[in-house]
């Protein structure tokens, strides 16, 4: 090879690489030096990281300190079938996941089998279990992704007063609607850029905001009543075929909410499969005409106008008295009845004669002080006012009809305040469920406030009504069964009649049984109802059971002595009063 | 004639540094060191703390996860299901069982004083002395 041609493709070497050079330096001039907004955009875009970091929501204690509901971290599992498909590892995938998640067989193969999708959502809110154990097996194509599901770790209990929240995190039902303002956090925001392996670079962090956790709700709810409640609700549906059942407990002198159990009930975990019959809390949204239960608030209207006096005798007309022309009966005929009897008997034709020594107007007046026809104003969402006309649209029928509980429709929450008010020197107290709210930083945001809404009965009347409402639980009364050994038990029994297309159905009963213990000195109140129970349909067989066993054993729990709180007996003819002794007693057991 | 000696002071010694030169160099390679030093730590540091991050994450689901399942199994529900499955039969005492003590009564139960050998001794004698010299 000459010389001069060795030069030629020298330079041709040297001339092409100095050309490629060149070309790369424009091109990266261009690069560094041009707009090239597309490109920066994409680069941008690509290295971009935002992230927004929930805390999901407060949670809910009851008074006991118990957590009733709160929020999980959980991963929503993704699955990438294209990439799984093009490694060929689908049946390994699948069935990992199928083991770990405990999914339906043949789920997670369907899932991943299509071919042409990049994103698939296998399983949502997955717990922390079972995403770790995936994480730990390093499956291609399974990408997890940070999502929070409340939890309810009591199941069904108390489901009508918590409520649900739904996915989104937005409380859907009870106190989770009720206190959602509360118990609804804000989410943290983190913008930054990623590294090549998607990771965060914390010194490229742009934003950092922290996340702030909801407040914590505190309920007047005791679970271990809540539990005695549920308990004894249950068996008495079982035993006597009923349609459902609910209670509802109060404390008399504050209006504290113990216990509220409806039944049928439902797991708010899984609120998504519950049918919405069983979802209705029956305490504050299902109105009933109450029956017997009534004829407290017309003796105790009565008695504070001075209309009559407990020995004030009424002639029952042997079980049949006709007024405007239409029958009214009694269950069992009697002759005359001194007042407190037609109340132990609970004579409807001698209550009648009471409502009409008592008149219209005064009656309705008493019948809202009381608080029929309007909301109790409990932290629930939901609450029905029930119904109770105005005495000038009542028909001429309605004055002897209303005082036994019909022609008037009331919810359970409404009757349980009014048998308090009643027990409590006549003080009618706003029923309480929130005890207060706190916030992250351990401040309270909201106290819950006993709160005395009306006086409808004076002391003397309160006094008079506690203890011949005492007399209907002793022989002879409605309410034998309703007894609890060693307390004075006050109440009244309930039946009465459901309106089923219009007409009232004679085999559809609504048996109850409103009370208070102990007589002298009430502590609680407790309503016992329960829905078309079959067999036996009368309050004193039905519920006044129901009422027995679940106040013989809150006595117990809560350690209420048979004389009350306030005054305690200790030896013979020895007293205490409360001004005695300002802190709690204690027991040895 | 004798050759001149030349003047040594007045011979150029090559190109000399001026010290306020000197100083900015020094000054410019110490900030490019600290940069490159502080770019590094702040590196490390952020690493650290983004990890520390990852860490309270995950603890942090892990007590909640924890302590939502402690919840269940304090239910009474649940507690209730145990003590059946073990022929447990636990109830509430009943009256009988209960002595209840008035609050003018309970200065006798003063806390207990322990001997030497720590057993308790519940001392209502303390309670006799008290009331004496409060006479």
């Amino acid at each position: 090879m000459t010389d001069r041609k060795l030069i030629w493709r020298l330079s041709l070497v040297v001339g092409v690489t100095c050309l490629a050079w060149c070309g790369l330096g424009v091109r990266l001039a261009a690069l560094h030096l041009g707009s090239n907004e597309r490109l920066k955009e994409r680069v941008r875009r690509i290295r971009h990281y935002e992230k927004q970091i929930l805390v999901g929501r407060g949670l809910i204690y009851d008074a006991e300190n118990m957590c009733l509901a709160g929020t999980l971290k959980t991963k929503d599992i993704i699955v990438d079938p294209k990439r799984i498909l093009d490694q060929g590892r689908m049946q390994a995938v699948a069935s990992a996941l199928t083991r770990v998640l405990d999914l339906k067989p043949g789920h997670a193969m369907k899932k991943i089998n299509r071919p042409t999708r990049r994103f698939e959502y296998l399983e949502r809110y997955v717990h922390a279990d079972e995403f770790e154990r995936l994480a730990r097996m390093n499956l291609p194509g399974v990408i997890m992704r940070d999502s929070t599901a409340r939890y309810y770790p009591h199941e069904s209990m108390l489901c009508h007063v918590i409520g649900f929240s739904n996915l989104e995190g937005n409380g859907c039902a009870g106190v989770e609607l009720k206190m959602d303002r509360y118990l609804r956090g804000q989410p943290g925001q983190r913008i930054s850029q990623r590294d090549g392996r998607g990771r965060e670079i914390y010194s490229q962090r742009l934003l950092g905001v922290e996340p702030r956790k909801g407040c914590n709700v505190y309920l007047t709810i005791n679970m271990n009543v809540q539990y005695l409640v549920e308990k004894a609700l249950l068996a008495a549906v079982n035993e006597h075929n009923a349609k459902g059942a609910w209670a509802v407990v109060q404390e008399v002198k504050t209006g504290r909410i113990l216990a509220m159990a409806s039944l049928p009930q439902y797991d708010p975990n899984i609120y998504r499969k519950s049918h919405e019959d069983e979802m209705l809390n029956r305490v504050i949204g299902y109105t009933y005409e109450p029956g017997s239960t009534m004829k407290a608030a017309v003796f105790a209207a009565a008695f504070n106008e001075g209309v009559i006096s407990e020995h004030t005798v009424f002639n029952c007309e042997y079980g049949t008295w006709y007024y405007r022309g239409r029958p009214l009966r009694d269950y069992h005929p009697y002759g005359n009845l001194s007042a407190a009897d037609v109340l132990k008997k609970s004579s409807n034709i001698g209550t009648a004669k009471i409502a009409l020594l008592l008149g219209p107007a005064r009656l309705e007046r008493y019948l809202r002080d009381f608080g029929m026809g309007r909301r109790c104003g409990i932290d629930l969402p939901g609450e029905e006012a029930g119904i109770l006309w105005p005495h000038r649209k009542w028909d001429s029928l309605m004055i002897t009809r209303i005082p036994i509980g019909h022609s008037i429709a009331v919810t359970s929450l409404q009757m349980v305040c009014m048998y308090s008010a009643i027990a409590n020197d006549g003080y009618l107290m706003k029923p309480l469920l929130v005890d207060r709210v706190v916030n992250d930083q351990g401040e309270r945001v909201y106290q819950g406030e006993s709160e005395v809404v009306a006086r409808p009965i004076g002391l003397e009347t309160s006094r008079m009504m506690r203890r011949l409402l005492g007399r209907v639980t002793e022989d002879g009364g409605t309410a034998r069964r309703a007894r609890v050994d060693g307390y004075d038990v006050a109440g009244k029994t309930g039946t009465s009649e459901k309106i089923i297309d219009g007409r009232y159905a004679r085999h559809a009963n609504i048996a109850s049984f409103a009370g208070f213990l102990p007589a002298g000195n009430p502590e609680i109140a407790i309503l016992v109802v329960v829905d078309e129970p079959h067999k036996f349909h009368t309050g004193g067989r039905v519920a006044a059971p129901v009422f027995q066993e679940i106040a013989a054993q809150l006595v117990q729990c809560l350690t209420i002595p048979p004389e009350g709180r306030d005054s305690v007996v200790f030896s013979e003819g020895e007293q205490l009063t409360r001004s005695d002794a300002e802190t709690p007693i204690f027991e040895v057991q | 004639m004798p050759r001149k000696k030349p003047n040594r002071r007045k011979e150029d010694n090559g190109a000399q540094l001026h010290a306020p030169m000197i100083a900015v160099l020094v000054l410019l390679a110490v900030i490019f060191v600290s940069f490159l030093y502080l770019g590094g730590r702040c590196e490390n540091l952020g690493s650290r703390i983004k990890a520390m991050e990852i860490d309270i994450e995950s603890i942090h689901v892990r007590v909640l996860t924890e302590e939502m399942k402690w919840e269940r199994m304090k239910s009474p529900k649940v507690i209730r299901v145990y003590l059946n499955k073990h022929d447990l039969d636990m109830s509430w005492p009943g009256n009988e069982r209960i002595y209840r003590i008035p609050m003018n009564k309970r200065r006798a139960f003063d806390p207990p004083e322990a001997q030497p050998d720590g057993t308790p001794v519940y001392n209502l004698a303390r309670q006799d002395r008290r009331e004496t010299r409060y006479d």
